[in-house]
């Protein structure tokens, strides 16, 4: 139950910040969201693969470099498919800051013995609906 | 293992706090305060975004330092052939014999407010994360 209160409530808590104080720039929210949802799927997708003798060491020891790829990914397709007038730095370290706090939410995940399939798959549900969620903010 | 779950922790925080400075100083930057400009004004254009009217991107192309993205006051105050002038962190722009008054973007009084709280949500996440202890961890324990 921690875990899926951690993988909800900050990043519910930061999109609403977003909301209140930059209500005018809905896509500010929407790339925040999409970062954070995007990491957290694509780090429960790595750790349903992770071997459960390998899982505490490994789960662990891929946080960082996994925030660090997930970043590079959203530079570039921040860079490509989502170039409209400019590379937006801004909208850069909006979706970023989401991938750390997901990464921050992925480690409760980490260092211990391997959760259950359907543990990890609800961060992956939760993941994908934030990356809907972020989407919508983002073009609607 | 609880010593390297905090040094990953501090490592994320420490990389949230670079993201959060980033965020505003590219949105101070483009109200020009910080910068220090002696330049002259070769195009300027607007790019249209998702949200044509809330989110355009104004550019103006200078002379030495290249492209500069600005808010639309300073874009609406600045034409072709103008020459620009101010020092780093002066509220004023000189463009050829006006002064042009300089005011942070709504965008930047906002990441004011969301980077900082942001960041102490993420610090108090991090909190929980490093003391929390997932019931697998007696698998690895036994």
């Amino acid at each position: 139950m921690r875990q899926f209160i951690i993988a909800i409530v900050p990043a519910v808590i930061v999109g609403g910040l977003y909301e209140l104080f930059l209500g005018h720039r809905h896509d500010y929210a929407g790339h925040y969201l999409a970062g954070y949802g995007a990491t957290l799927a694509a780090a429960s997708l790595w750790f349903r693969i992770l071997p459960p003798q390998r899982y505490a060491k490994s789960s662990l020891n891929s946080i960082l470099p996994g925030c660090v790829i997930c970043i590079l990914l959203g530079v570039l397709t921040e860079a490509t498919i989502f170039r409209i007038a400019k590379f937006d730095e801004i909208d850069f370290c909006n979706q970023s800051l989401g991938a750390v706090f997901a990464s921050v939410a992925a480690s409760t995940l980490s260092g211990c013995g391997k959760p259950s399939e359907a543990e990890i798959d609800i961060g992956l549900i939760i993941g994908i609906a934030f990356v809907g969620v972020g989407g919508c903010f983002a073009f609607a | 293992m609880h010593l390297r779950k905090v040094l990953v922790l501090a490592a994320l925080l420490c990389m949230a706090g670079l993201l959060a400075a980033g965020n505003l100083w590219f949105a101070a930057r483009r109200s020009t305060i910080p910068l220090q400009l002696d330049d002259l004004v070769i195009g300027r254009e607007t790019k249209h975004e998702k949200h044509p009217g809330s989110d355009d991107v104004y550019l103006l192309d200078l002379e030495r330092r290249g492209t500069l993205q600005v808010d639309k006051h300073i874009y609406d105050a600045v034409h072709h052939g103008d020459k620009l002038n101010k020092a780093a962190w002066e509220r004023q722009l000189i463009v050829g014999e006006r002064a042009v008054a300089l005011t942070y973007s709504e965008d930047f009084v906002g990441l004011t407010r969301v980077m900082p709280a942001s960041l102490l949500v993420l610090i108090a996440t991090a909190c929980c994360v490093g003391i929390s202890k997932h019931p697998a961890s007696k698998l690895v324990q036994a």
